[in-house]
């Protein structure tokens, strides 16, 4: 719909006088597909998108009045950060296809994002993420969160997520409109699996979307200017962008700027190990979250010039070497990094570490501690950190980390009969430093004494397993 | 010093604080990894069998510089530093008060053991000496031929020995067994806290390959935190080229450590002359001694040395220089260098020119991996 199509649209809407039920008073705007009207019913009042009725000769009327009702499913759903439908459907006057929603007569994100004030961010980008869970929860995916489809209010406290013509139910893959690409012209914000339509139609698939969405809307708030910007003209360098390019984001906040970068890796699976929705409201409550911003932004620095580095050709032997030589290399790091942990702690007996480099993407550190009588510890303690690897994220790789601990008379290691549970995902230097790894030990260590307490003993030859916390933590 | 010798008792584990517990007429085999403790434990047991009722022993080491170390940690213990004595000193000793002293000069060290120990065994067959000790200790064992052991323990009423096969520096036969032979007990040390995990690492990976190696990683309750440890390597460097490159690091060194020993290491005698002559000129000459040599000044902060000389030390930071030339060293080289790196407690620097033999690269690619290898670089390109 070009520009003199969207005013005789808008001219025979006002010359018309009415849609539906509702009261044509005014024109707010035009998008490409639809005109927007200012309608009123009663005492209240509302914006009226119609559609043009090109859109529907293109993709069939059913198509469009399926799009309608899903919107419509959602009227009586309040979130405040969601806009309101009111109502939708066809006229049975004009024969347009149209759904009124709340009016919110505001300025895009997209319009004022050179004057977001950095210390509202994360309450825009919670509130944001907010609204897209709260549609996650009803089994809808929005597709298309961007900065454009974001209301925010003059004084930045409210922001509202709107534009819900490309909900998608969750798992319909009968769904008409599979192959329809209405929001093309959003492929800036699409996630590369998302503009390759390599997307799993899942629940997990859709939130992988939804963060990477999400994380580009925080690198535009953060950054100031649009998602690969650099990258606009012509179109397949935008294309080239978003399957390889890795985003640099970087900023006095230093939490969203490492939450958007998590938010934008490239692989969906990697995304979810990094990001879950918690990330969006959680604030960092104690100093070490503050080291661990510290560290983030040194990291995040270090990782922009390391972009500036020309990218290698490398061939897949190679890359299997790489990922092997990484592996190895956080393998020696994190026995090292344990051995200085247990001087630090002070608390553990004597030990004995063992790292088996069996499988092909990991490897396993068990470190059996001593009996010691001194200590009042009657038996070994194992503790046994297995780390694998996720994905080589542009050479910068992700790793994922699970232990286990466990009670035993005899000093054995065969961690094969203790599985282990994740505790952490990110980089390596991340996992280093993450006090996650340091409570797996602590964990471990107050379980063992429990045990004791408890007056439980062990049958000979058999093994007691300890049950340490492992909650998410994810750094990138 | 600090840090070499345990000032007390609660600084002591269990399985080193066990061994003090053992009937003193026990004759036991000491054997543990570099860094388990077992020369300072050889020597609280020896000042425990003085104190008690076997006065006439002696702590026998292999050359003079490992007797002025270990006489070091005997005076903090008050124990007489006369006991202290070489292991030619020793079977000279019982040459000699049988009128039956040999004159080995112009021998080759091999050979003159050799004909001492002939001359010994042929007094022992004859009755001619009996038990004149009461307690000998024998510090690194593992270099004497099953020959010596067999005619020490036949000297004295309780042999003690501390040995590591892996740290065997003279090519003499394997007296493990002998030693084994000759003890009562074997007693195990497993922990040791002397080498920094990254010096483990390169230790370890000399002996890649070995399935007999005990990993030393796997049992290092080294002190990470207040020590980090880290490897360092400088190649393509001429022999002065190194010693200038040793003496900036030992400038900074002697700031960062200031409570400690240095050590700078050489496979071969005649480079050590070079880099002591560099490290003179940079400036250095008041804090150097060449350690095995008769004008040794213990109170110096930096001892240059053989590899085969500093065995039984032990230095904060250790520069192994002239590597060039490890592989004269033939059939002992393995564990000469892995004795070598095992000296180093913190920092270890590796120098050499041109090559190094392939097991020592392959061992210090933990320090410095391999990078990305293109096609361009197998052809020796950029």
């Amino acid at each position: 719909m070009d520009a003199a199509q969207a005013e005789i649209l808008k001219n025979d809407l006002l010359a018309k006088g009415s849609i539906g039920d509702w009261k044509i008073e005014d024109f707010y705007g035009n998008g490409k597909s639809a005109v927007v009207m200012k309608a009123s019913l009663g005492d209240q009042t509302a914006a009226v998108k119609v559609f043009h009725p090109e859109l529907i000769e293109r993709y069939g009327k059913d198509v469009q009045l399926e799009r309608i009702l899903r919107e419509k499913s959602l009227i009586g759903a309040e979130h405040p950060n969601l806009v309101r439908i009111y109502d939708g459907g066809e006229c049975p006057v004009t024969g347009y296809l149209f759904v009124v929603m709340e009016a919110l007569p505001y300025d895009s994100l997209h319009q004022q994002v050179a004057s977001i004030p950095l210390a509202t961010v994360p309450q825009i980008i919670a509130q944001v993420a907010s609204a897209a869970r709260f549609l996650e929860d009803r089994n809808l995916a929005h597709r298309d969160i961007k900065p454009e489809n974001i209301a925010i209010t003059p004084d930045f406290s409210r922001a509202i997520l709107l534009d819900l013509g490309v909900l998608r139910p969750i798992g319909a893959s009968e769904l008409t409109d599979v192959d329809q690409r209405p929001f093309i012209g959003t492929l800036r914000y699409s996630s590369p699996e998302f503009l390759m339509r390599e997307e799993q139609d899942t629940l997990e698939g859709w939130r992988a979307i939804s963060f990477y969405q999400l994380g580009a809307v925080l690198h535009d708030m953060l950054m100031r200017v649009p998602l690969f910007h650099n990258f606009t003209e012509p179109f397949t360098k935008l294309v080239e962008a978003v399957k390889s390019e890795t985003p640099q984001v970087h900023s006095e906040d230093t939490r969203s700027a490492a939450l958007a970068s998590r938010c934008l890796v490239k692989n969906p699976n990697t995304r979810l190990e990094l990001v879950n929705w918690a990330d969006f409201t959680e604030m960092p409550t104690d100093t070490e979250g503050n080291l661990i911003a510290a560290r983030e932004r040194i990291r995040m620095r270090q990782k922009l010039a390391q972009a500036i580095l020309p990218a290698s050709q490398s061939h897949s032997n190679e890359e299997q070497r790489s990922q092997r030589h990484a592996l190895d290399d956080l393998c020696n790091r994190l026995e090292t990094r344990l051995a200085a942990l247990m001087n630090e702690l002070g608390c553990f007996p004597l030990r004995t570490t063992k790292s088996e480099k069996d499988s092909s993407d990991g490897f396993r550190t068990t470190i059996c501690f001593e009996k010691d009588a001194s200590l009042d510890l009657s038996l070994h303690l194992i503790v046994s950190v297995e780390v694998n690897f996720i994905d080589p994220n542009g050479g910068l790789p992700i790793f994922r980390a699970s232990s286990t601990a466990w009670l035993s008379g005899e000093a054995e290691f065969k961690p094969d009969e203790h599985p282990t549970i994740p505790f952490f995902s990110g980089e390596a230097q991340a996992l280093l430093d993450s006090p996650n790894l340091e409570r797996q030990f602590i964990d471990a260590l107050e379980q063992a004494y429990a045990f004791n307490d408890s007056g439980k003993n062990l049958q000979s030859g058999g093994w007691f397993e300890l049950n340490i916390r492992h909650e998410g933590e994810s750094h990138v | 010093m600090s840090n070499t010798w345990w000032k007390d008792a609660n600084e002591l584990v269990k399985e080193q604080a066990d061994l003090l517990d053992i009937p003193t007429d026990r004759s036991l085999l000491i054997q543990g990894p570099p860094g388990s403790g077992k020369t300072n434990l050889l020597l609280l047991r020896a000042n425990q069998l003085y104190l008690g009722d076997k006065p006439n022993l002696h702590v026998v080491v292999f050359g003079g510089l490992l007797k002025r170390f270990i006489q070091i940690g005997g005076a903090q213990y008050k124990f007489p530093p006369e006991k202290i004595v070489t292991d030619t000193r020793l079977f000279s000793g019982v040459l000699q008060a049988e009128h039956a002293d040999i004159n080995t000069k112009g021998m080759s060290i091999t050979d003159a053991r050799d004909a001492r120990i002939t001359r010994i065994e042929q007094l022992l067959k004859a009755g001619k000496i009996g038990k004149p000790f009461e307690a000998l200790l024998l510090d690194e064992a593992q270099d004497y031929s099953p020959r010596e052991i067999r005619a020490l323990r036949q000297m004295t009423g309780v042999l003690i020995a501390t040995a590591d096969p892996r740290q065997r520096i003279y090519d003499v036969d394997d007296c493990n067994e002998a030693l084994a032979a000759c003890t009562d007990q074997v007693y195990p040390l497993k922990y040791h806290f002397r080498n920094g995990t990254e010096i483990c690492r390169v230790a370890d990976g000399i002996f890649k390959g070995d399935l007999s190696h005990i990993s030393l990683i796997k049992h290092s309750n080294y002190n990470e935190k207040d020590y980090p440890s880290k490897v360092t390597l400088k190649k393509s460097l001429s022999l002065s080229e190194q010693a200038t490159a040793i003496a900036t690091q030992v400038t900074d060194q002697r700031f960062a450590y200031p409570n400690d020993l240095i050590g700078v290491l050489c496979p071969l005698n005649e480079d050590l002359d070079a880099i002591q002559a560099g490290l003179h000129a940079a400036g250095l000459g008041d804090f150097i001694t060449r350690a095995n040599s008769e004008y040794f000044d213990p109170s110096k902060p930096v001892w240059l040395s053989t590899l085969a000389a500093a065995k039984g030390l032990e230095f904060r930071a250790v520069h192994i220089a002239g590597l060039d030339n490890l592989h004269k060293t033939r059939g002992v080289q393995k564990r000469l260098i892995y004795t070598g790196i095992t000296r180093a407690k913190t920092a270890l620097t590796l120098y050499w020119d041109r090559s190094i033999p392939g097991y020592l690269e392959s061992a210090i690619r933990v320090a410095e991996p391999a990078k990305a290898v293109t096609t361009n670089n197998i052809f020796g390109k950029a």
